[in-house]
């Protein structure tokens, strides 16, 4: 069979792809690895610094942070593509007007371990979650209730997959409309599983692929409480459906952070203190593109970055800037992502100043 | 140890060589033919097939990328016991799902008569790989050389399975279009 000659003939492909992939691992313990020993340095040095200042909130501990490349996707840098800033969409409950003073930080309790993995502390956890989501789905059938593999998710696996109604459109390619409609489907349907007191869809992305096709993803958030709270449900507390091929619900999966420890609230910059920084190299980022002062941002959020090698769940402002270079023929243009720390700079050990590497 | 002590051990004709090789790239070994098949004893005489096949192979043969030399060994042992076994309906990892993802790539009307120049075709995909990101390259090798399943890869790349899943889709979209447009009609 053909597919079967493709799959041989990949195989023998040349040796530096292969060696380069199985360094995807490697890489991450390699940067965590120099993380921890400048991370040593530099708490040494704050320890000393800290002693001999007097501090407005000396009950507020440093923070460090961490420059890594691993939301570095499809355009090989962390960026989406579209015609215009305004086709990229997201339910965010921040925006520009908002009156935030202070946004609490949190510890990873289970930062990935140096092979890349989730580590062993995370089984309690995970334990609890899974618990409690088979006592919400002890009535159901049908179902495979199981930790995800190498991971503190909880999977709900429907066996066999949900064929759903003609009229929902439920796939990789659904439209925002589509996906709207089999959104709020899933929320009166699954209402016990989801157990939030107001879900709301979140549809998100609205990038295009070479082909100009515009794609979307989904999951839902708990929008009840204040700012803060519809913040951080937006982050740390989500429910996603996953279709399958042929349009079926394959899979729910529940994402629920451990948040148990608090740093604290910190004081937070505004966002136009947040855009000079961008401006200063102050920045995190896997897009090959030093920022100038002819560069306009195109779109700015305030987002928490909840990757397993955060070692801190901390706001940052993220800047999309448009990436000269990187405008298709079609008019698709590139829109780089840039970080820079939301919370006050005196906070933060590490402040950090874009090196000009990349991915 | 080093992997050119390991070859010189395989030169030399000395028994320890598969011995250092088994401490040193078990688990390796193991990761790739348990996703190909999915089961316990297959997989070990998979594993007992590839350092036979490693000491029947050095010499004459000194890879530059020992690792990946037997890796590609073990993958090719798999994949062969993968077709004699699906018969049986045994075993079978990701294999299935690998192949009707690639299926993707292939076109609907071929010619069965046409004989396929594997070498150029290997050739092209190096082609095409070069040409992508590094990342979504390495996302490409973790699901279609070493077979990871997209929930580890998601892990692996820190990102959704949804977001895995699309980015593979537009490659094999690229992928085929690149194939048609050389004029291989697989």
């Amino acid at each position: 069979m053909r597919n079967e000659i493709l799959l041989n003939v990949i195989g023998d492909i040349n040796d530096e792809f292969i060696l380069s992939a199985d360094n995807v691992g490697n890489i991450k313990n390699h940067k965590i690895i120099k993380y921890i020993a400048s991370a040593a340095c530099f708490l040494l040095l704050a320890t000393v610094v800290i002693l001999n200042l007097t501090q407005k909130n000396a009950e507020l501990p440093m923070l460090t942070v961490i420059d890594n490349n691993d939301a570095a996707v499809g355009l090989g840098y962390e960026g989406l593509m579209a015609y215009r800033i305004s086709d990229l969409t997201n339910a965010n409950p921040w925006s520009e007007d908002a009156c935030l003073s202070t946004l609490p930080v949190y510890k990873n309790l289970y930062t990935y371990d140096v092979n890349g993995e989730v580590p062993k502390n995370a089984d309690e956890y995970a334990g609890r979650l899974l618990e409690n989501v088979l006592l919400k789905t002890k009535n159901m059938s049908g179902i495979k209730v199981e930790r995800s593999l190498g991971g503190i998710e909880i999977d709900i696996e429907f066996v066999p997959e949900v064929v759903l109604e003609k009229k929902y459109n439920f796939g990789f390619n659904s439209s925002f409309e589509e996906l709207t409609s089999v959104g709020i489907f899933f929320i009166d349907e699954y209402k016990k599983i989801i157990d939030m007191k107001k879900p709301i869809l979140n549809i998100y992305d609205g990038d295009y692929n070479i082909y100009g096709e515009q794609l979307y993803n989904m999951f839902l958030y708990d929008s009840s409480g204040s700012l803060t709270d519809r913040i951080i449900n937006y982050h740390f507390n989500r429910v996603y459906f996953h279709p399958d091929d042929y349009g079926r619900l394959c899979r729910i999966r529940i994402e629920k952070t451990d948040l148990s420890h608090k740093m604290g609230d910190y004081p937070i910059i505004s966002l136009e203190d947040a855009k000079e920084l961008l401006f200063e190299g102050k920045y995190i980022t896997t897009v090959p593109y030093r920022l100038t002062d002819k560069d306009k941002v195109a779109k700015a959020e305030l987002v928490y970055r909840n990757g397993g090698t955060e070692k801190y769940y901390m706001p940052y402002y993220k800047f999309f800037i448009e990436v000269p270079n990187e405008n298709l023929k079609n008019g698709l243009k590139g829109f780089g992502v840039y970080y820079v720390p939301a919370v006050e700079s005196k906070y933060i050990s590490n402040i950090p100043v874009w090196d000009g590497s990349f991915n | 140890m080093t992997d050119n002590d390991i070859i010189k051990m395989f030169w030399d004709r000395d028994e320890q060589a598969i011995s250092r090789t088994e401490e040193k790239y078990h688990n390796y070994l193991y990761k790739i033919s348990v996703n190909i098949l999915y089961d316990e004893q297959d997989v070990r005489e998979c594993l007992n097939d590839t350092y036979l096949s490693v000491w029947n192979s050095i010499p004459p043969n000194s890879p530059k990328a020992f690792k990946v030399y037997i890796g590609k060994i073990i993958r090719n042992i798999s994949l062969n016991k993968f077709k004699l076994e699906r018969t049986k309906k045994r075993g079978g990892g990701q294999v299935k799902d690998v192949l009707c993802e690639l299926d993707e790539c292939v076109s609907t009307a071929f010619d069965v008569e046409d004989s396929i120049n594997e070498k150029e075709l290997t050739a092209l995909i190096e082609k095409f790989l070069r040409s992508q990101p590094k990342q979504k390259r390495n996302l490409f090798v973790k699901r279609y050389w070493y077979m990871n399943s997209i929930k580890k890869i998601s892990l692996e790349f820190n990102m959704s399975e949804a977001k895995v899943t699309a980015i593979l889709c537009r490659m094999r979209k690229d992928l085929k279009t690149i194939l048609k447009t050389e004029g291989f009609n697989l």
